[in-house]
């Protein structure tokens, strides 16, 4: 398998997956819960938001 | 023990189609590989070409399948993905315990940059102690139910001009934190010319986190771009200020480029660099294109700045500035799932008169207000088009969790209004494969 699939990057599990395990699906939602926050403030070289209008004061 | 129904068995057991939400990319350098990357769950994998045809034939290796199916690449069904998608942000909503507003304390500043988007807007025109008090006593009754924390960002115009104003709510609700026992912290997002370390330690006590500070390209392009109102530069002033207070709060370093300056943006980072100013004093960069505002709002003399993120120049410029940034050891946005603000229900932006908007972009635009700090907020769910990108075709876009039908500013000054979406497609199409390439690279 190590061949044929060579994982990058984890990245955040999907939350089909957060639903299988109650405990850890409550430390997942936190993370999310950050996440939340931050979005507001993603940037345009991503998909354009807030600091594009925030961060030029 | 009773068996367990079908939809109720791990579904690694059944044949799982790829994700809506997953790109593939060629990989020049092995022709033999291709690279997966979700923008759902933003992992990425680089398998054999024969990986893909085994997961159509469903000829997959369990430990494979559990695999792609861990990295959200495999799903249960599209259709169960679509409809998981179509809750992504009232879950978000309702798990967010954070309560945000950006404050725009004024709108008169002390330098008269060139493309200043508050533009015609701008004045002497400062938030009295009147609202500062109802925007504290709005927050008491209003937006501190059901929450852990308040984040307050403080922005104008020049916050720093407003300091007794920053110290006064700052003084209130951090005692209104403490007695409800939630969370407070303020940023600023300031020019960084009175950012000295004086006002620092004055304002650390009361919740002060971080700062955001503009330098737009070395010091002969930052300060044609941003002098003060006197025609001096602001440069030297603001590196004075970055060095003397790096150490006391987290400083990000943000960047406005045209088309025809991004490319001495790099200098910046040489200088920072050379100035003592590395990584581990910077704590963030970030380049973005000016955006042009419309007539009614633009400085007058300026018309440089870009109109719709899908300008082709813009697309080698991001990529490029991010290369910059990245190389030198700085840190910048790694590439995630991105809501507009407006869709956000536990964020706003109070105007200096104490009304309420979604987005600072919108503050001014009568049609736009959704209320204020004394009778509270008005439901903008239709004059905001929320929900705008829950179509067919945005459902069907790999792009969506990073879009969501994007920018509903950028709409609005590209059409006059906000009807339809902001579709990145075509600037995603160019960009996101060097963008999760340079994340993979740098470890984001």
């Amino acid at each position: 398998m190590a061949k044929r699939i060579a994982v990058k990057k984890k990245g955040t599990k999907k939350k089909a997956t957060k639903k299988k395990v109650a405990k850890k699906k409550a430390t997942k939602k936190k993370a999310t819960k950050k996440k939340a926050t931050k979005m507001a403030f993603i940037s345009p070289s991503n998909t354009c938001c807030l600091s594009t209008l925030i961060k030029p004061h | 023990m009773p068996s367990l129904k079908f939809f109720d068995r791990p579904f690694i057991e059944k044949s799982m189609p790829l994700s809506r939400y997953c790109k593939i990319y060629h990989l020049p350098e092995d022709p033999k590989k291709v690279r997966l990357f979700s923008t759902l769950t933003t992992a990425a994998a680089d398998v054999a070409r024969e990986v893909l045809q085994d997961i159509e034939k469903d000829n997959l290796s369990k430990k494979e399948k559990k695999t792609l199916t861990d990295l959200g690449f495999l799903v249960k069904s599209r259709e169960a993905e679509t409809r998981e998608l179509l809750g992504y942000i009232d879950e978000l909503n309702a798990e967010n315990r954070m309560f945000t507003a950006i404050v725009v304390l004024n709108l008169d500043c002390n330098l008269g940059c060139t493309y200043c988007y508050e533009g015609k807007r701008k004045g002497k025109h400062y938030m009295s102690e009147d609202t500062a008090d109802d925007f504290v006593a709005f927050i008491k009754s209003d937006a501190l139910k059901n929450k852990d924390g308040v984040k307050l960002i403080f922005y104008g115009g020049e916050p720093l001009l407003s300091i007794d104003t920053i110290v006064r709510i700052s003084k209130d609700i951090r005692s209104l934190a403490e007695e409800q026992g939630v969370a407070f912290g303020f940023t600023l997002i300031t020019n960084g010319t009175l950012l000295t370390p004086q006002i620092v330690k004055k304002l650390k006590p009361l919740g002060l986190l971080s700062a955001s500070i503009t330098l737009d390209g070395p010091k002969k392009v930052h300060d044609a771009f941003r002098p003060f109102k006197s025609g001096r530069g602001s440069f030297d002033a603001i590196v004075r200020n970055v060095k003397n207070v790096h150490s006391l709060i987290d400083v990000h370093i943000g960047g406005n480029y045209t088309r025809d300056r991004h490319r001495e943006f790099p200098r910046l980072l040489d200088y920072l660099l050379k100035n003592g100013l590395g990584p581990g004093k910077i704590s963030s960069v970030e380049f973005d294109p000016v955006f042009q505002e419309n007539k009614k709002f633009a400085t007058p003399d300026f018309h440089d700045g870009c109109k719709s993120v899908n300008e082709p120049w813009l697309r080698n410029a991001s990529v490029f500035l991010r290369e910059e940034i990245l190389s030198r050891g700085f840190l910048t946005q790694k590439i995630e799932p991105a809501v507009c603000a407006v869709e956000q229900r536990d964020m706003l932006v109070v105007n200096y008169d104490g009304t309420l908007y979604k987005c600072p972009g919108l503050v001014g635009r009568k049609k736009f207000r959704i209320g204020s700090v004394k009778s509270g907020t008005l439901d903008y769910h239709k004059t905001h088009r929320l929900g705008n990108w829950k179509n067919e075709k945005c459902l069907a876009c790999a792009y969506l969790p990073v879009c969501f039908g994007g920018c509903r500013y950028m709409k609005l000054l590209q059409g006059g209004t906000m009807n339809g979406v902001n579709c990145r497609k075509e600037y995603l199409d160019k960009t996101l494969a060097q963008f999760v390439a340079q994340d993979i690279k740098y470890d984001l």
